[in-house]
């Protein structure tokens, strides 16, 4: 059975005691070696950010909410902006689709080799796999958000900071993740980027095929594909930058702590 | 604040918050047993022990 969130806190605080208690029984070693000897106020401290961690738990849950809320963005306007994509996707493709089988009916396979549908339609599968891969990793950061935040506790909670870093990445990718995604419509809007094609107008074949190929193929791909991928990148380095002030050694504890 | 205060405070108000969501006073039963062992032990390791 899968433990709830706050039963992976509640390990984690298990682990957190006996990383004090260790700290605590290095400290009070009787032979002074200083290999060893360091580690006892490290432990000991880190026990007390791991705890601190698990008492503001509930607190950065909300603060990722009350930090969507003043973005004025949400995941369901996320999800039904993903879901137009997805459709816009499957329209292109079945007009590629139509235009294929018209060709093939009226036996014009010249047509076949000056227009490359076929890797048009590739492009096309290619980019609603991705759509449709954007989707799955969100849906997963919408429904596990807080228990990856659990986990990256659990993590950072493992003596001697065996864990730290990978504790530090799920938080910081987490708390990243479920805030800055819902943006992305926000981001390509604000960058005038559109996943709505604009209607040809051609006068002849030649034209269409002009068209289709210096404004449709271009800004597809990057309505669909170089945008998001941008703002993932963004994101990642957002995660990144969070998770090595959750892990690093920059992670200090803003009061002063007598060890005994 | 020494140490352990700290920690027993933290260990005894994680407790008190697991054992409400999960709706189990066993959560806040072994945070309590645990937060004794961890004063009488620290207070006899930083009397008599430590250096």
């Amino acid at each position: 059975m899968q433990p709830s969130v706050f039963q992976i806190l509640y390990y984690s605080q298990l682990l957190a005691s006996l990383t004090y208690f260790l700290g605590a029984l290095i400290y009070a070693l009787p032979f002074p070696v200083y290999g060893i000897k360091k580690w006892a106020p490290k432990l000991i401290l880190d026990s007390i950010y791991v705890m601190v961690w698990n008492s503001i738990y509930l607190g950065v849950l909300y603060f990722m909410i009350q930090l969507l809320s003043m973005l004025g963005v949400n995941w369901g306007t996320y999800f039904a902006f993903l879901n137009q994509m997805v459709t816009a996707e499957e329209g292109l493709y079945l007009t590629i689709e139509t235009a294929l089988t018209i060709l093939k009916i009226f036996e014009l396979p010249s047509m076949v080799y000056i227009v490359p549908l076929g890797q048009i339609v590739t492009l096309v599968l290619s980019l609603m796999s991705f759509t449709e891969i954007l989707i799955t990793v969100s849906e997963l950061i919408y429904s596990y958000a807080g228990y990856f935040i659990a986990l990256g506790v659990l993590f950072l909670s493992i003596p001697f900071r065996i864990g730290r870093s990978v504790g530090g990445a799920f938080i910081g990718t987490s708390i990243v993740f479920y805030v800055g995604l819902p943006y992305l419509p926000q981001f390509m809007q604000d960058l005038g980027i559109s996943i709505y094609l604009s209607t040809p107008t051609p006068n002849s074949v030649n034209q269409y095929i002009q068209f289709y190929f210096e404004k449709v193929i271009p800004s597809i791909i990057m309505a669909y594909f170089l945008a998001p991928t941008i703002y993932i990148f963004i994101l990642l380095g957002f995660s990144a930058g969070l998770s090595s002030l959750v892990s690093g050694y920059g992670s200090r504890l803003p009061i002063i702590v007598d060890v005994f | 604040m020494k140490s352990y205060e700290i920690v027993i405070l933290l260990l005894l108000f994680d407790s008190i918050l697991v054992s409400l969501y999960e709706k189990n006073l066993n959560y806040l039963v072994i945070g309590f047993v645990l937060s004794v062992l961890i004063y009488f032990s620290i207070k006899i390791i930083s009397e008599k022990f430590a250096v």
